[in-house]
């Protein structure tokens, strides 16, 4: 016997095909193709999220280097500087223009740090995060996403 | 699917990396206030050495060229 389609065919958040599992009741048959579905939509979302997870990671860790090099070569300026002045090749005058110059660049060398560190703390709140609760979150923010959702249709519904 | 665990940036290495980076600057800091003091010391020096100079010039061309004025309005006595 096929199922009703015309009760469940649509498309689904995770939330809502989470809901369809528990409540769907029918045979044995057509409650097996309820949670395979249900199952492939956690499943692509979570494909989305680990592929956004993925993509800020890199990115993360690519301004990580990007902040060690310029600690580096901040370093070795300074380093320079120091001994230009202490050689005389450099005037008192020339060596502050030089070290406020570097001061200023280790500054914001240290927000960005900072403001690292609390990107890479959200994202590890946002690898926790439930995928339901980040589709919905996604959902809100862009509702044009709601036409990628999966879909629930007659031919899902009553495959063999 | 497992959900994606995303890898722990190294703050701690980075903050070390700029408490080093910070070091180095105070030493420069340090070197620069020392390199301040000589050319002040110098400069100090050097103008007074000009000072010296400009003093003794006046001195021998005073000497040379120009009466003192002492002498010129000093009564001269004869026997």
């Amino acid at each position: 016997m096929n199922l009703d389609v015309g009760d469940y065919s649509g498309q689904y958040t995770v939330h809502d095909a989470r809901r369809l599992k528990d409540e769907f009741r029918g045979s044995p048959r057509d409650e097996r193709v309820v949670v395979r579905f249900a199952s492939g939509v956690e499943q692509i979302t979570q494909g989305h999220l680990n592929g956004t997870l993925t993509d800020l990671d890199a990115q993360l860790h690519e301004r990580y280097e990007i902040l060690d090099d310029r600690a580096i070569e901040l370093k070795e300026a300074t380093q320079k500087v120091t001994r230009r002045l202490e050689s005389g090749r450099l005037t008192a005058a020339e060596a502050r223009k030089e070290i406020t110059r570097i001061g200023t660049a280790k500054r914001e060398l240290s927000e960005r740090a900072e403001q690292l560190r609390r990107d890479d703390a959200a994202l590890q709140e946002m690898a926790a995060i439930d995928p339901a609760d980040w589709e919905a979150d996604m959902l809100q923010k862009y509702p044009a996403l709601r036409r990628h959702l999966p879909t629930l249709t007659p031919g899902y519904l009553n495959q063999p | 699917m497992p959900s994606y665990k995303p890898k722990r940036v190294a703050h701690r290495a980075l903050a070390r990396r700029i408490t080093g980076l910070s070091s180095i600057v105070d030493e420069a800091i340090d070197s620069l206030e020392t390199a301040t003091r000589r050319e002040r010391v110098l400069s100090d020096g050097e103008a007074e050495q000009r000072a010296d100079l400009d003093r003794s010039t006046q001195r021998s061309t005073r000497s040379t060229d120009e009466p003192r004025c002492g002498r010129l309005l000093r009564p001269v006595h004869r026997p």
